[in-house]
């Protein structure tokens, strides 16, 4: 039903940048943080999605952006980010980067130039949602714990009815895997959160194998941990990114205004039931889980 | 050794130094998300869970272990249901499973981490020189039933999986000592690392205990008319394995292990207790050692390719003087009293066993399994065989387990076989498993798994060389061969149930069996055979013993084992076999009838499993880090196949008791801290017989302390 809606709220927008055809080319400027596949994607996903809608908008692929006229620079990660608020004068719509990551990315920002109209669409999905995924993926598994390092700024969120959060600091790389095995010992799933300390690419196969064998299905948070080994997942792949980011244009252009930073508007679930079945867990299918998740949205509202 | 040793620690020591992970602070990046990884639970590293296994599986976790106060391996096999654990002597104990008890329990397929150990030369697993420690076992999959089309061949009556921990499973040093009675002496070290390209971990350690120390023997002898039981022991071992992944698609696991093991033997009375002289007390030394490679290579998401290769060697000696004999014919072959003839029971056995496994996950619903093997057994034992034989062995399995709806679930599979002998074998298995609902299964399975006749039963020569009386060499012969035997055959049947009971976990497993086993061999005591025992010349041999095949028995009961959780901290497992076995002479056998050797042999099959038998474990976590562990172990008269008498109900109680401290207070075994146990076995002081009738079991406790850094 979410989805739904959000599907027609984004073909709406992007119907309405044809009506802006007329108007004045908006120039629109693509920083990405580099030329790697999810960054590609999400370019040539915005172009067609941009295409699609007829908008007079052109866009210019910039690494650098230095003199650059553009009226919205879209800056596609992290680095991006930082390029642009630095070098463009323009509005900056910053996407695919979490939202801890862009809140310190503005704190850290020059002193020396006034600084940019900015926003943001973030990579990570709202708390809310994450938790909701769970319930509706998982009823049964109610005790959902979460490691993270001391310096992560994580704020816990507030916990749907029957469900209880089991939250580890770490304290340092020597004791991680103890406390993970505390955790486990105490929680029905282990949910990832984006901690580049703990979940660095050599821990994450120890992390996988402990957790598999101690028989607590981990939750990951894009495609590639549900392909190494991670039960589910719920994530936006920048496709979808780019479509929001296309209607997001539609309404800059219309207004002249971004509108105040937001979470991925759709998104995609992944799930390996290979390891469902080892584990012995009953996971519903995708569209299955998708609405429950819906039905529940719709009680909270 | 030692400097080998020294070698293998500096060697292992250097790779684990760049392994410390950089704790460096910074905000969440894309790259978070964004990040590949290496598939890590691929294919074949899924297991399946216990309600969609094709056999019934008993589990033994880490913590069963430890609250059962198990300090030999063997001994945690009690919590099998059904499973017999016996002891010959302090060092010698023997598992057997669905009967047919003697003291090699040839129906069992016995692996560690996929290396059969179940040794070609006699057909026994020599559970006290394995170069494991007990702490290093993860866990053990118990198969009851056969499963050739998974585990190989002799899978016969059940399969014994033991899985250590992984090479990132010790990533601290932990110190562990033991002392108590019997001569109770243990100590072990272990070192591990985990790292982004390596994990390794070491063991370290040595046992000793006096045996069954204050157990008596009637005297034959004259004089003294009870002894102690000579059966010291002392073993140490050195254990590694090692993970690396050289990159993301390609891990190898290494594992090297070596031990060293000093056993007492003989039972003469103290009055002539001159080592090596007219006397059997002697010690017999094994040395033992393994290496074994694994390749496992991912192909993709769902479909991996692993390589294995594993080489056992074992080097037994063993040599002492028979009994002087004084009425032997010739009557020159007498011997000088108080002097016997020298008995070299010295063997050497070595496997190589190379392994290609393909799992693929064809569909979501859909797991295939398919590999070949090839084996390579050889054995010196000249004491033992009539020439020191090489055997090779060739198999090529396949395993299916299709989800064929959302309920059922279908696993079919075979092997087939090339035994040494050139017989060609094919053992099927197809097994139905029905999920009535998310926690409640029923499983249907017909399987048949051959055993192949061990080296002893087909080229068997046992005895020693006397003199020669003019061009004459004479020997003395316990057991001759004569050679020709087939694998026995095992058809087996099951229906069984798998719930779960609670949100807590707590599960019931239920099981009703039918086996039918046929051609099974047995030494057919012929009737003037001259001695049980190869160290007392007393008689002219002038009839030793062979190896037949022809009766066959079949063996039904049913078994169940409720795991109950009392919450977080408590646990509870009660199990209980109840089983009925019947064994008759095949038709194929003409003289059965007449045969009172055979007849005796089947009667006592039937007697060898208890009618009764169960196990109780319960373990409890008290606050402020105390543990307690009580198990409570009880089974029915059993006849042992080589005992004169029925080993009678045996029922005993074992206690553990452990306080941790340190970091180990909150169970986090890997911070550091120590713990403090104290284990009470036969706690009542029950004086039960084990499986020698020399054994009468008396309390004996014994206290470890580990400390982890």
């Amino acid at each position: 039903m979410l989805r739904q809606l959000t599907m027609m709220l984004l073909t709406g927008a992007i119907a309405l940048l044809a009506t802006l055809a007329q108007a004045e080319t908006l120039h629109v400027s693509l920083v990405l943080s580099d030329s790697t596949p999810p960054y590609q994607q999400f370019s040539i996903a915005l172009n067609k999605a941009l295409a699609s809608s007829n908008a007079n908008v052109t866009v210019t692929e910039s690494s650098e952006g230095r003199g650059a006229k553009a009226d919205l620079v879209i800056a596609v990660g992290m680095k991006a980010t930082e390029i642009a608020t630095a070098n463009f004068k323009a509005p900056v719509l910053s996407v695919m980067v979490p939202k801890a990551g862009y809140e310190a990315l503005l704190g850290r920002r020059s002193p020396q130039k006034p600084p940019n109209a900015i926003s943001a669409i973030y990579l990570d999905q709202p708390w809310s949602r994450q938790l909701n995924f769970i319930k509706a993926a998982l009823p049964k598994h109610s005790i959902v714990g979460l490691l993270y390092s001391p310096n992560a700024s994580i704020v816990l969120p507030r916990l749907p009815p029957g469900m209880s959060l089991n939250a580890k600091s770490v304290r340092s790389a020597e004791t991680l895997f103890a406390t993970l095995e505390h955790i486990l010992e105490s929680s029905d799933v282990l949910l990832v959160v984006p901690d580049n300390e703990i979940y660095s690419s050599s821990n994450v196969r120890n992390i996988l194998l402990t957790s598999y064998r101690q028989k607590v299905p981990l939750i990951g948070i894009s495609q590639a941990y549900v392909n190494a080994g991670a039960l589910c997942a719920i994530f936006s792949t920048p496709e979808q990114l780019a479509w929001q980011v296309a209607a997001e244009i539609a309404s800059f252009a219309r207004s002249g205004r971004l509108s105040e930073p937001q979470y991925p508007a759709s998104f995609s679930i992944g799930i390996n039931q290979q390891v469902a079945n080892s584990l012995g867990v009953e996971l519903a299918p995708p569209e299955v889980i998708r609405q429950r998740m819906d039905r529940e949205g719709e009680m909270e509202q | 050794m030692k400097q080998f040793l020294y070698r293998l620690c500096a060697a292992v020591f250097s790779i684990g130094a760049p392994c410390g992970a950089v704790w460096a602070a910074d905000h969440p990046t894309e790259q978070d998300y964004l990040q590949e990884f290496p598939i890590v639970l691929s294919a074949s590293r899924l297991s399946q869970p216990v309600s969609e296994t094709p056999n019934a599986m008993t589990v033994i976790d880490r913590n069963m272990i430890v609250a059962s106060g198990a300090r030999n391996i063997a001994d945690a096999f009690k919590l099998v249901p059904g499973m017999y654990v016996g002891y010959v002597n302090g060092h010698t104990p023997i598992v057997s499973y669905r009967g047919s008890t003697d003291a090699y329990a040839r129906r069992m397929q016995v692996l560690v981490d996929g290396r059969s150990v179940y040794l070609p030369l006699f057909g026994e697993v020599d559970w006290a020189e394995l170069p494991i420690d007990i702490a290093d076992i993860d866990r053990i999959e118990v198969v009851r039933g056969p499963s050739a089309a998974s585990h190989g061949s002799n899978s016969v009556q059940g399969v014994i999986n033991i899985l250590t921990h992984q090479a990132s499973g010790v990533p601290k040093a932990l110190v562990s000592v033991s002392r108590g009675d019997a001569g109770i002496s243990d100590m072990s070290a272990r070192v591990g690392s985990v790292g982004q390209n390596w994990d390794y971990r070491v063991t370290l350690a040595s046992h000793a205990d006096h045996g069954f120390d204050n157990m008596f023997v009637a005297d034959t002898g004259g004089g003294n008319p009870r002894v102690t039981l000579n059966d010291s022991n002392a073993k140490q071992l050195i254990n590694t394995r090692i993970n690396y992944r050289p990159t993301g698609i390609d891990s190898f696991d290494i594992q090297l292990g070596y031990s060293d093991t000093s056993r007492e033997l003989g039972d003469l009375p103290p009055a002539k207790t001159g080592k090596g002289l007219a006397a059997s007390l002697r010690t017999q030394k094994t040395l033992s050692d393994f290496q074994q490679l694994t390749w496992l290579h991912t192909l993709h998401e769902s479909s991996d390719v692993q390589l294995s290769y594993y080489h056992i060697g074992r080097n037994t000696k063993e040599n002492y003087y028979s009994t002087p004999c004084i009425t032997c014919t010739p009557a020159a072959l007498n011997v000088v009293a108080g002097i016997g003839y020298p008995i070299n029971n010295n063997a050497v056995i070595h496997r190589h066993d190379l392994e290609l496994q393909h799992t693929l996950n064809v569909s979501p619903n859909n797991r295939f399994v398919w590999g070949m093997g090839a084996r390579r057994d050889s054995a010196n034992a000249p004491n033992n065989l009539a020439y020191s034989p090489t055997w090779r062995e060739y198999r090529l399995f396949a395993h299916d387990e299709w989800r064929v709806t959302s309920s059922g679930l279908i696993n079919i599979g075979a092997m087939a076989e090339k035994n040494a002998l050139g017989q060609t074998r094919v053992s099927p298995r197809v097994s139905y498993n029905h999920h009535l609902s998310t926690r409640h299964t029923l499983r249907a399975s017909a399987s048949v798994a051959y055993r192949n006749p061990e080296m002893i039963e087909e080229l068997g020569n046992e005895g020693f060389l006397l003199k020669k009386v003019g061009a004459t060499q004479y020997r003395w012969r316990d057991v001759l061969a004569a050679g020709g035997l087939g694998p026995e055959r095992a058809l087996s049947r099951e229906v069984g149930y798998i719930g779960q009971l609670d949100d807590a976990g707590s599960t019931l497993d239920l099981r009703a069996y039918h086996d039918q086993i046929s051609n099974i061999i047995y030494l057919d005591l012929a009737t003037t055979y001259p001695v049980a025992d190869p160290g007392n010349v007393m008689a002219s041999a002038t009839s030793p013993r062979n190896f037949k095949s022809d009766f066959n028995a079949t063996y039904s009961g049913l078994e169940s084992t409720l795991n109950y959780k009392f919450g977080e901290r408590s646990k509870l497992t009660v199990n209980y076999a109840h089983q009925v076995a019947k064994a008759s002479p095949s038709r194929s056998s003409p003289v059965a009838a007449f045969n009172p050797s055979l007849i005796g042999a089947a009667y006592n099959y039937r007697l060898t499993v208890p009618l009764h038998s169960g196990s109780l474990l319960l373990s409890h976590d008290f606050s402020g880090g105390t543990q307690l562990g009580v198990g409570f172990y009880q089974q029915g008269k059993t006849q042992i196949l080589e005992a004169a008498t029925q080993q009678p109900l045996t029922r005993y109680l074992d206690l553990r008791v452990a306080q941790r401290f340190g970091g180990w207070q909150s169970k986090k075994e890997r911070s550091g801290g120590g713990e403090i146990a104290l284990v009470i076995q036969n706690a009542l002081n029950d004086h039960y017989t084990d499986f020698s009738s020399t054994i009468i079991g008396k309390r004996r406790a014994y206290l470890t302390a580990t400390l982890g850094f």
